[in-house]
């Protein structure tokens, strides 16, 4: 890579390290540190939520997906939308009214303490593990494409985000995230101008080229609970897992409630409702103008580089054979692409077109399989390449200085999503255990230090997760699997919360009923996709609850 | 502040940010439905137009 590309890295890590140290002078007490002394507006708390969810995946692995898939992972947002809405009239004048520092903290004053540290400990655990995912997808890409060791790219994403998380606290995360989520708009823009400038044909007939891929379709009205990305898949298991995710887990919950104010909190929420959409959108759309853009130029068999050496190492004549059937086969493919976008849509020369370059686009990715075939008997690693499609394309044919603007591009949104986890983390450890079951009578001076070191603590743990999820392939399988058996219960417990009749022992029975129903169900029927998990779960929990409420009053309650 | 007493205390209603201004309070009890409506309305509009255009886009461009 060019130093010029180098020097835009290494400005941008310098950069928010020292805004975030700049950011630290002045708090003294949790409150600032926490929760920014519920002073933030809403437009940064709502770039901060979007920033927050926004992570280095959604950058490169949602790029791939539409490249290779088109538009119909969109489908999985259609939920979110009216989850913002409904928390803006529920969970948030709730958790504001509550004067909480965690959503954790509100269920033992609903409920009980075991309720509070149970749904705190998940929490933990899962953001805890999923923090060092987060790190590990693009340290795995990054080290594949640069050559450099996983360690080493973990650290240079990692050491720069616990440094300012752990000094500045939420006031560091919060304006370091409205920075980065400019940065990453920015440089998706660019690379949208780019490919429309460097794809030979217009947008029209690139549209054309990949409508007649089937990349430009969208919905799939189809109530198929094997498939994972259905309409209603998306609108009714993403409503409750968007609810779930921005209602009660801490990582979002505590951006909320660091704004000034129920309307600012509420604000904040529904400009992700507004932006959400058409952002992923735009980020799917630049995959399919990748795919188009490879139709006109040579694509690489293997997206992988290190998979690419590797097998061109152990066996060159099987690799070069794949490679002769995979130029004619792109030769095919590009003469039916120059048919298809040089053609008038529906009709029968248009058809003729598209049918061609449909059974050359087959032959292409017939190829493709048996190279990744290839690559995954040569090397024993797992060989799915999407995640690398946008990297490689970046490096060899970006102008230069975008190349270093998508690299920082790419860190901001790991080092937005972990440093906001880190600092949920820290914010739970210290008020939902360490403050409440340790020393409940700690000064804001021991306090503030106690939440830098768990910050530092939760840091390390995320880097040494990172590092082994990123050798382990199947760990961030496991992470994720191991979340989805619980979200869903934890919304379950928050809806039961705000159900008057509902009572303390009852709904901490119900939790463990609900998570037991997930796993039954992920077990019973594995191939049941994991959107509707969260829909088994809350509603169980919620079900559960009421009628255990029902039957056996709890005495107790306060 | 005693943050373990604030912590208990919040329970029985009491606030864990004692030196918040009076107009944040009021916005907060008065949470001003009228603009959030108002609002609702409009995320409910731009999902349906980009929704929309996500259809006509899928149905103009549709493998033939």
């Amino acid at each position: 890579m060019h130093w010029i590309n180098w020097v835009i890295i290494g400005v941008y890590l310098a950069y928010f390290v020292a805004d975030g140290v700049r950011r630290a002078r002045g708090t003294t007490e949790i409150e600032g540190y926490f929760l920014a002394n519920r002073s933030l507006p809403w437009w940064a708390v709502g770039l901060s939520v979007m920033a927050t969810q926004l992570s280095a995946v959604t950058m490169i692995g949602t790029t791939g997906q539409g490249a290779t898939d088109g538009m119909r992972f969109l489908q999985f947002y259609f939920g979110l939308p009216l989850a913002m809405v409904i928390l803006g009239v529920t969970i948030v004048p709730f958790l504001r009214g509550a004067r909480v520092f965690t959503a954790y903290e509100y269920l033992e004053k609903r409920f009980n303490a075991p309720t509070r540290s149970l749904t705190a400990f998940l929490f933990l655990c899962s953001r805890g593990m999923s923090c060092g995912a987060i790190l590990a997808a693009p340290a795995v890409v990054f080290s594949a494409v640069f050559g450099w060791s996983v360690p080493a790219t973990v650290t240079l994403i990692g050491v720069p985000t616990i440094i300012y998380t752990m000094i500045g606290g939420v006031q560091a995360v919060t304006w370091a995230d409205v920075k980065q989520m400019f940065l990453i708009v920015f440089a998706l823009s660019a690379i949208v101008i780019v490919l429309l400038v460097r794809i030979p044909v217009s947008p029209g007939g690139a549209l054309h080229i990949a409508g007649a891929a089937g990349r430009l379709k969208t919905f799939d009205f189809s109530f198929n609970l094997h498939e994972t990305y259905t309409f209603w898949s998306g609108l009714i298991g993403g409503l409750f897992l968007m609810l779930s995710y921005f209602g009660t887990d801490q990582s979002q919950v505590q951006r909320y409630l660091s704004a000034r104010s129920v309307p600012e909190a509420r604000t904040s929420l529904l400009m992700s409702a507004y932006w959400k959409i058409p952002l992923q959108a735009m980020i799917l759309m630049i995959g399919i103008l990748i795919f188009v853009f490879y139709v006109f130029q040579r694509p690489p068999l293997l997206y992988n580089p290190a998979h690419e050496s590797a097998v061109r190492a152990a066996a060159p004549a099987d690799l070069a054979a794949l490679e002769s059937r995979y130029d004619a086969a792109l030769t095919s493919r590009l003469a039916a692409a120059s048919m298809v976008a040089g053609t008038k849509r529906h009709t029968p020369a248009s058809h003729e077109a598209e049918s061609a370059f449909r059974a050359a686009e087959s032959d292409v990715n017939e190829l493709r399989t048996a190279a990744l075939k290839l690559a995954g008997d040569v090397t024993h690693e797992g060989t799915r390449d999407v995640n690398y499609i946008i990297p490689r394309f970046v490096l060899t044919q970006l102008p230069l200085g975008m190349a270093g603007i998508f690299i920082a591009a790419v860190m901001a949104a790991a080092m937005s999503s972990i440093a906001a986890e880190l600092n949920s983390l820290s914010t739970s450890t210290v008020v939902d255990f360490y403050r409440r079951w340790y020393r409940p009578e700690e000064t804001d001076e021991n306090l503030l230090r106690v939440s830098r070191i768990a910050t530092l603590v939760w840091g390390i743990i995320a880097c040494v997760v990172a590092t082994y999820a990123a050798t382990l392939g199947s760990l961030i399988e496991v992470v994720n699997r191991f979340g989805s058996y619980f979200y869903g219960s934890i919304l379950g417990i928050f809806v039961l919360a705000m159900i008057p009749m509902a009572r303390a022992w009852p709904a901490f029975i119900a939790m463990i009923a609900g998570m037991s129903a997930v796993a039954a169900v992920s077990y019973g029927a594995p191939s049941i996709s994991f959107l509707w998990h969260n829909v088994v779960g809350a509603l169980t929990v919620v079900v559960v609850g009421v009628f255990l409420s029902a039957i056996a009053p709890d005495r107790n309650r306060a | 502040m005693d943050a373990g007493r604030a912590d208990r205390t919040a329970g029985e209603g009491g606030h864990l940010n004692e030196s918040r201004s009076a107009p944040d309070e009021a916005a907060e009890k008065a949470g001003n439905p009228a603009p959030f409506r108002r609002t609702l309305v409009l995320v409910m509009l731009v999902q349906v137009v980009t929704l929309v255009l996500l259809w006509l886009l899928q149905n103009q461009f549709r493998p033939s």
